[in-house]
């Protein structure tokens, strides 16, 4: 039997490139195979559908404007830039995540190829990023859509502006509702969907407009606000720290996934 | 439990020194130390008896609760060098829908770093070797059972490892399917490289290799060459059936021997059954009586050649059965 130094000398590195070369391919390899997945009838019918519906809606009430003849035409763009904002972030965006974000783990599971990702060195960590880009980019495409067909009607002052901060916003959202979606697909692999959804009705659905429905009741009760108006709808803080606590936010989510991917044991049986 | 198989490469493969596993209060394997050299192993064991929890164990995939488990010399789930020498063909089936043979192993080389381009033409030849190039560009779920086999074996080996580990690789496979996938076997381990192959069914395993290590309820019972088992065999209890002209004789002399356990005359059939504790006294004995007393023995049926047998037997041991029960009725089922 060898000593124990023959052994550690015997052992050659497992191919000559660079580990981030490495973990590169990997994610964009996993990029692509579920980039090409995603190219089934359902699945870009659920593309269309999704980047369709709020033009839908806005036209709507843009037509419903029209008709009640309403003069005051900022408040209309205003109003109608907000309900965007409520379209593409808390529903398109959401919605696209929970359905492609989640099953990060679980999805692997039930088609009983999580193994193969297991046994190989940085997959796991390969399938996660390489997922959380194929959501991203999904995501972020049909709401980038979605908002350009958006933004020609709803009148704004300076549409190139507004285009460019709503995709912004969606873009930001897809990265940070991505992080959060695929935490929850890691965190609870066998009932991530049934996990994700409850967050979603209940968090995004319900608590996310507490402070909103505050706002209003306060206003039309005629209360005393605490802060001035503007205070209160935007931030005195620069868009910068937005987007850093963002970027924490989604690269916090990221990690504590990839440590739980990591630390947990993928029982054999479990998958049969 | 038997030594390590003996008369292979000199590099260490694999060492488990005492290793456990817990699935909260479920023993997966227990207690396991064995340390083999490079070389070709089959693993084999009844359904549940630890094989793919071990497999786990080898692959890094699960971490021992208690004790160590070493591939290559380092820990495989800690060390992603090693995960890197391995090769897994798992028992679980595919059940991917709307993805190729071609974009699958694509993306099993690529977690494994490599290129796209060159990722493409390994994947043309391992195509080519398993004989599914035609089929390349069928969906998965479309395939046979057989061609999915072959399929997870070309995962297995793409990222060109130097330990194969294969998990009831002959499951649901037709008798061609088989042939084809044990021809694949021989060539992987007539390259010099190491296998470790989880079987529930010894024939198979034996034409791929004749290293064994018998496991049973997350033990490892035994391990070592065809040989060795089989020397183990003999120093068991076995039963045996014998056929001759002197039943009676040989009956009666029997029945003297202290390692005689049971012993039946069956007239209908003319024939001996009996249990014995220490077969290599009883094939002394049987040898000296056929001389000195003129018996003719014209049938002795026992466990010699039949590794099954002795599976059975440690088994049975292992349950605590060997040493009670009617021995000559389980002999008859």
């Amino acid at each position: 039997m060898p000593s124990e130094s023959d052994r550690t000398t015997s052992i050659k590195p497992h191919g000559d490139q660079p580990i981030q070369q490495k973990l590169l391919r990997g994610v964009l390899g996993v990029l692509r195979y579920e980039s090409s997945r995603s190219l089934t009838p359902v699945r870009i019918a659920a593309w269309i559908g999704l980047a369709l519906f709020p033009v839908g809606i806005i036209l709507a009430v843009r037509m419903l404007t029209a008709r009640l003849e309403v003069r005051d035409v900022q408040d209309v763009w205003y109003i109608l830039l907000a309900l965007v904002f409520v379209l593409q972030i808390e529903i398109v965006t959401v919605l696209s995540m929970l359905l492609w974000a989640t099953p990060v783990v679980h999805a692997e599971l039930e088609g009983q190829t999580w193994v193969y990702s297991v046994v190989r060195p940085h997959a796991r960590w390969m399938m996660l990023c390489g997922k959380y880009l194929a959501s991203f980019l999904w995501t972020s495409s049909c709401t980038v859509l979605s908002v350009s067909l958006i933004v020609p009607w709803l009148n704004t002052p300076d549409p190139s502006q507004t285009w460019k901060v709503c995709v912004s916003l969606c873009i930001l959202s897809a990265m940070a509702h991505g992080a959060l979606f695929i935490a929850i697909g890691t965190f609870f692999q066998k009932r991530a969907m049934v996990v994700a959804f409850a967050f979603a009705a209940v968090v995004e659905g319900v608590l996310a407009w507490i402070p909103a429905f505050i706002l209003v009741n306060s206003l039309l009760s005629d209360e005393e606000l605490p802060r001035p108006m503007d205070e209160i709808l935007v931030s005195p803080d620069s868009s910068s720290v937005h987007v850093a606590i963002l970027i924490l936010f989604t690269v916090t989510l990221l990690f504590a996934a990839s440590i739980r991917i990591y630390r947990t044991q993928f029982s054999w049986q479990s998958e049969y | 439990m038997m030594q390590s198989p003996t008369g292979f490469a000199s590099a260490e493969l694999l060492r488990m020194s005492h290793a456990t596993l817990l699935y909260g209060n479920v023993i997966g394997v227990n207690d396991i130390d064995v340390t083999l050299p490079t070389g070709a192993y089959a693993l084999i064991g009844p359904n549940g008896a630890g094989k793919s929890t071990m497999i786990g164990l080898l692959t890094g995939a699960l971490r021992p609760t208690l004790g160590a488990v070493r591939v290559f010399g380092q820990d495989p789930s800690r060390s992603p060098s090693v995960m890197g020498r391995i090769g897994l063909c798992p028992a679980t089936d595919i059940l991917l829908h709307n993805v190729s043979a071609r974009r699958w192993l694509e993306l099993q080389l690529a977690l494994s770093g490599w290129g796209r381009r060159k990722a493409s033409v390994r994947v043309q030849e391992l195509l080519d070797q398993v004989d599914l190039a035609g089929a390349a560009d069928r969906p998965l779920h479309t395939y046979s059972l057989g061609m999915r086999q072959r399929c997870k074996f070309a995962q297995a080996i793409a990222h060109d490892p130097e330990l194969l580990i294969l998990d009831e690789p002959f499951n649901g496979l037709d008798p061609v399917a088989r042939h084809q996938l044990t021809q694949l076997l021989i060539r992987w381990k007539e390259s010099g490289r190491s296998l470790i192959i989880a079987n529930h069914v010894l024939h198979e395993a034996e034409k791929i290799t004749d290293s064994f290590l018998l496991i049973y309820g997350g033990r490892l019972l035994a391990s070592g060459t065809a040989g060795e088992l089989h020397r183990l065999l003999s120093s068991l209890p076995q039963e045996f059936e014998i056929k001759c002209d002197q039943l009676r004789h040989l009956a009666s002399l029997l029945a003297c021997e202290m390692w005689t356990r049971s012993l039946e005359l069956d007239w209908e059939k003319n024939r001996i059954r009996l249990a014995v504790e220490s077969p290599i006294e009883f094939y002394t004995a049987l040898s000296t009586w056929s001389t000195e007393h003129d018996i003719q023995i014209e049938r002795l049926l026992g466990a010699d050649g039949d590794i099954s047998q002795l599976f059975r037997l440690l088994v049975s041991k292992h349950r605590g059965e060997v040493f009670h029960a009617n021995p000559i009725q389980r002999l008859s089922s």
